[in-house]
């Protein structure tokens, strides 16, 4: 606890100069219509994590959005982000805390600290439920944020080193991949009944799982597999019968559940980098590529579709270090725009701002 | 442009110092334009090479090898921070693994990381080091040595051959700020006539807690470095023997532990203490034999045996366990064998066939325990005549790795060919031309080749071609009057560099041989004394880089034609000395220009450059054979805030004291 002393007075002088801003901050708000939030990871120990704005109307993007809102940075890996309500969610993994900003503006409202004792939590995902936030961190944790007093109202134990998490009805799937434990990782889905914040079960699944989707009553599974002899595999599970697993070996990088289709980006090492069409009933692959004008993403990272329009928006972290793009297609696969998010590094989410 | 004013004033400053200490004696108002005995010159060769002597070394007091080459024009050191911070240095943007290391003539190597930390090698009993671009053109150095890009050489007190009949001894105390404090002992003793033992002990501890500035906008903190702290000793017994047909024998057994945190890089809103530590014992014993074998050939037989164990314990990491352990344990064993021969006067030939062994263990699961053959067979001719002096050298490497888990991948072999020519206008004549030519190769580490998921077995080694044009210049007046010039401009080439491309997850990166990059350069460097009148001295040192190396690697992506990371267009080193009596003074200042942290040459990823001044004042009283001394020193007296890799801040302004007593 001694090496913490210094984050009280840090913390709260970051609280109060938070608070300050909004009644007499320098920076007028810039009124925001609606675009494309892009959050780009940046790479360890650079505290270069940033978030690119773009503007649909002017067609600019622009980064650090996040800096010129707030004068300063978000700092290290940031790993997921989340528009729920009027709020913006940023999960800051290394820096290990969780950004709450104005959905609108960007404005930062407060950074909520995901440490334990000493060490850092290093939150990894979020998905909102009924007024919560819920959130994966690499301590085998999922806490539970309350989004109106934006305080953590307790934390669920789930496994080791959670990532993804899917919700379908009032249960929480979630990830467990064990990442940190080579060469024997986590090969297990906990199932949190959100009703009592419990998990209740474990589904066992592939060899390290990391990426989820649900939809017609399935959770898919991306598993690394052990970098050994064991590959990177596609697995199915029926939520709603007892049909039991279907699997697949598949090297994919995201998975999305849109519209009776699964979509997945290839994933690291692929020759051909792109995404894919799946059947969700029996993981076939039904389209090889989606995108169908010819459009070239050198390395399909991130994976998104807006629910209302089906736009398939893919983020093109190019080589991890130079500035990467954001494609958004179609529904037919076609490209509508794209952007660089220069000198953005690794953009991993893009989320859509409704105004 | 501010920064430009700067730059001329670090430039300018040694001359004027040394035009108006050369006014002041109207006697001395002439250089005679002597030609120096190239052995005993510091920069004039065909190969560039750079010398820092003890004469500058004692009075700027670094406190490790790595400190002290910051003053070489070329060179730059990451430094990551601290007393207990790795500091590496890369010559001509080269990179570090590009780098060979030489001390007393030995080469000092890290298979598994392929770099030397200079942060380790002891400043005590150090008496030069030299920066030798291509490779160092000391007679009898192993095959292994002409195998990098460029060498660094450290040579210590035991270097040379000890004649003394008397016991020499010496004690020095070294405190200062952040809980600094290394004392150390040596010893000097004849067994017999022609045989002689030494010994240094030093212990080395330091807090590290330094002060710095987490500069954030409206976010800005003031911290103090966590988990920076260092305990390390170090002992070295050296023996030699001298026969009576005056061949040597001089061996060398040296053994350092250290136990340090490694405070990691600074992180915005997460800067809790890492917990991270480093353990390293390293033992090593070395022999060297030496023999003029007629009036015209001598040899040189020297062995190595190195073992290090390293182990990292991170007690925060995310694992089932709660912590990670990993132990590590390299071996090396080194054989060489050298001949030089006179043909003519002329020409002359030289040989050199060095033999390793190294093998690497880890309590890593699935790890490769990877063992490694290099052969390095190295052949010279030199040719001298009227003031035109050619050389010629070409190096054959050999490697054979074999693994216990998996393939091991293909044996390697490498041609590295070196020309140099140098030419002197008139036989007396001050200047000297020179050009070189290198193809030189870096073989891939084991980490490289071998580390759990990062590792890639398929690498071929990473290649660098050097070309460079230079003068030089040298005037020697009276006794202690000199003055050293010289200005090169290079081209390197280096094509499939080696580089670590991220993936999917934190887990899953790899090296590939992607990277391409072109370096133009220009070095100036500069070095001058004099001796005045009523018993003043006067010194000036001057290193000054213009570089610009650029990413060639993939025209697709925004990094192509953009500088690399880390490679300031201008930096350099200054330094100015003066001594009355028993005083001594030096003033020390290191720039480096603007730069980028990252491969995309955007504003965001431009940093400012930075300029540290560092001061020192020294007494020494001699009693015949016993002399004491007191040095107080202050470095970054200006207290810039500067990182030379970013987010690894630089301690501010601090201060040390030394003692030393001895009797020599």
């Amino acid at each position: 606890m001694k090496k913490m002393k210094w984050m009280i007075p840090a913390l709260s002088m970051a609280v109060v100069v938070a608070g300050c801003r909004k009644d007499d901050s320098p920076v007028v708000p810039t009124p925001v219509t609606a675009g494309v939030y892009v959050l780009n990871e940046g790479n360890w120990g650079k505290n270069n994590t940033t978030l690119t704005y773009y503007d649909l109307n002017t067609s600019k993007a622009s980064t650090d959005f996040y800096e010129s809102v707030n004068g300063s940075k978000l700092g290290d890996t940031g790993n997921d982000i989340l528009i729920y309500g009027s709020k913006l969610y940023i999960v800051m993994n290394v820096s290990s805390y969780v950004e709450v900003a104005e959905a609108a503006t960007a404005r930062s409202i407060k950074k909520i600290e995901m440490t334990n004792g000493g060490s850092d939590r290093s939150p990894r995902y979020a998905i909102p439920y009924k007024n919560k936030v819920l959130i994966s961190s690499y301590d085998g944790t999922v806490a539970v944020l309350d989004t109106a007093s934006l305080t953590i109202d307790q934390f669920i134990t789930v496994g080791s080193n959670p990532e993804q998490m899917e919700i379908v009805g009032d249960k929480l799937y979630v990830a467990n991949s064990g990442g940190l434990n080579f060469p024997v990782y986590d090969s297990t889905i906990s199932v949190v009944d959100l009703l009592t914040m419990k998990e209740t079960s474990k589904i066992k699944v592939g060899i390290s799982p990391v990426k989820l989707a649900a939809g017609d009553g399935n959770l898919f599974v991306i598993c690394s597999g052990n970098y050994m002899d064991v590959g990177p595999e596609l697995v199915s599970v029926s939520l709603t019968t007892d049909r039991g697993i279907i699997r697949r070996d598949f090297n994919g990088g995201a998975i999305r559940y849109y519209d009776g289709k699964l979509f997945a980006s290839t994933g690291y090492g692929a020759a051909s980098p792109g995404v894919s069409v799946l059947s969700p009933a029996s993981l076939a692959t039904t389209t090889e590529n989606f995108i169908s004008d010819g459009t070239t993403v050198t390395t399909p990272y991130g994976l998104n579709v807006d629910p209302e329009t089906g736009d398939v928006f893919v983020t093109d972290a190019k080589d991890y270090v130079s500035s990467g793009e954001v494609f958004c297609f179609d529904k037919t696969g076609k490209k509508k725009y794209s952007f660089m998010v220069t000198p953005g590094i690794g953009p991993n989410k893009a989320v859509i701002v409704k105004k | 442009m501010p920064k430009r004013k700067n730059i001329f004033f670090a430039c300018c400053l040694p001359l004027v110092l040394s035009l108006c200490a050369h006014a002041q004696d109207s006697t001395r108002r002439t250089l005679d334009s002597v030609l120096v005995n190239t052995r005993s010159n510091r920069y004039d060769a065909n190969l560039p090479r750079q010398v820092l002597g003890n004469d500058i070394l004692r009075r700027i007091n670094p406190q490790s090898v790595g400190d002290a080459a910051r003053l070489f024009a070329g060179v730059l050191v990451r430094d990551y921070g601290g007393i207990g911070g790795l500091k590496t240095i890369s010559v001509r943007n080269l990179g570090a693994s590009h780098t060979g290391v030489l001390f007393d003539g030995i080469p000092v190597a890290d298979m598994q990381s392929g770099q030397v930390d200079l942060g380790r090698i002891s400043m005590r009993l150090v008496e030069r080091i030299t920066v030798s671009q291509a490779h160092d053109r000391t007679p009898l150095l192993p095959a292994r040595s002409y195998a990098s890009a460029a060498v660094l050489s450290v040579e210590s007190v035991f270097n040379q051959p000890d004649t003394t009949q008397q016991w020499q001894w010496g004690a020095a105390l070294d405190a200062g700020s952040y809980g600094w404090w290394k004392p150390s002992i040596f010893v000097k003793a004849p067994l017999s006539k022609n045989t002689h033992i030494g010994a240094l002990v030093e212990y080395n501890r330091s807090k590290g807690n330094y002060p710095y500035h987490i500069d954030n906008g409206s976010q800005s903190t003031d911290e103090r470095r966590q988990n920076a702290d260092i305990r390390s000793t170090l002992a070295m017994v050296h023996l030699q023997h001298l026969f009576a047909d005056s061949s040597s024998i001089v061996s060398h057994v040296s053994w350092y532990g250290s136990e340090r945190g490694l405070p990691g890089a600074l992180v915005f809103f997460s800067n809790r203490n890492t917990g991270q530590r480093l353990t390293d014992n390293e033992f090593s014993i070395q022999s060297v034999y030496r023999k003029k074998t007629g009036s015209r050939s001598s040899v040189k037989l020297a062995g190595k045996f190195n073992h290090q164990y390293t182990k990292y314990l991170d007690p925060y990491f995310q694992n089932n366990a709660g912590y990670l352990e990993n132990n590590y344990r390299q071996f090396e064993s080194w054989l060489s064998g050298a001949i030089s021969y006179r043909i003519s006067n002329r020409l002359s030939a030289s040989w050199a066939s060095d033999l390793s062994y190294a093998w690497l263990q880890a309590d890593l699961s699935n790890f490769a325990f990877p063992g490694r053959w290099s052969n390095w067979n190295a052949g010279g001719l030199q040719y001298s005549h009227h003031g035109l002096d050619l050389n010629g050298l070409l190096l054959h490497s050999y490697v054979h790795d074999n693994v216990k888990t998996g393939t091991a991948p293909e044996d390697r072999h490498a041609l590295s060919p070196t020309l140099a020519a140098g030419w002197r206008p008139r036989e007396n004549s001050p200047f000297l031309i020179r050009a070189f030519y290198k193809h030189s190769f870096r073989m891939p580490s084991f980490n490289d080749l071998y580390y759990v998921f990062t590792g890639n077995r398929a690498l071929r080694p990473e290649k660098a071609k050097q070309y460079n044009l230079g003068i030089t210049g040298q005037w020697k007046g009276l006794p202690g009057n000199y003055l050293h010039a010289s200005a090169d401009i290079y081209y390197n080439q280096v094509t499939d560099k080696i580089i670590a491309i991220p993936g999917q997850n934190l887990f899953m990166w790899t090296m590939l041989n992607l990277g391409r990059a072109d370096i133009r350069g220009m070095d100036i460097s500069a070095e001058s004394g004099y001796s005045l009148a009523c018993e003043w001295t006067l010194l000036a040192r001057l290193a000054y880089t213009m570089q610009k190396a650029i990413d060639l690697s993939n025209p697709a992506l925004s990094t192509y034609k953009n500088e690399l990371p880390y490679t300031p267009r201008h930096s350099g080193s200054a330094f100015a000395g003066a001594g009355w009596r028993n005083w001594s003074a030096g003033w020390t200042a290191m720039l480096s220009g603007k730069r980028y942290v990252l491969g995309d040459n955007h504003p965001a990823n431009q940093v400012a450059g930075w300029m540290t001044h560092d001061l020192s004042l020294k007494k020494i009283i001699h009693r015949q054979r016993h002399s004491a001394s007191i040095g107080l020193f202050v470095n970054n007296i200006l207290d810039a805030r500067y990182d030379v890799i970013r987010y690894y801040p630089m301690p501010g302004r601090n201060y040390s004291v030394q003692l030393q007593i001895q009797q020599l």
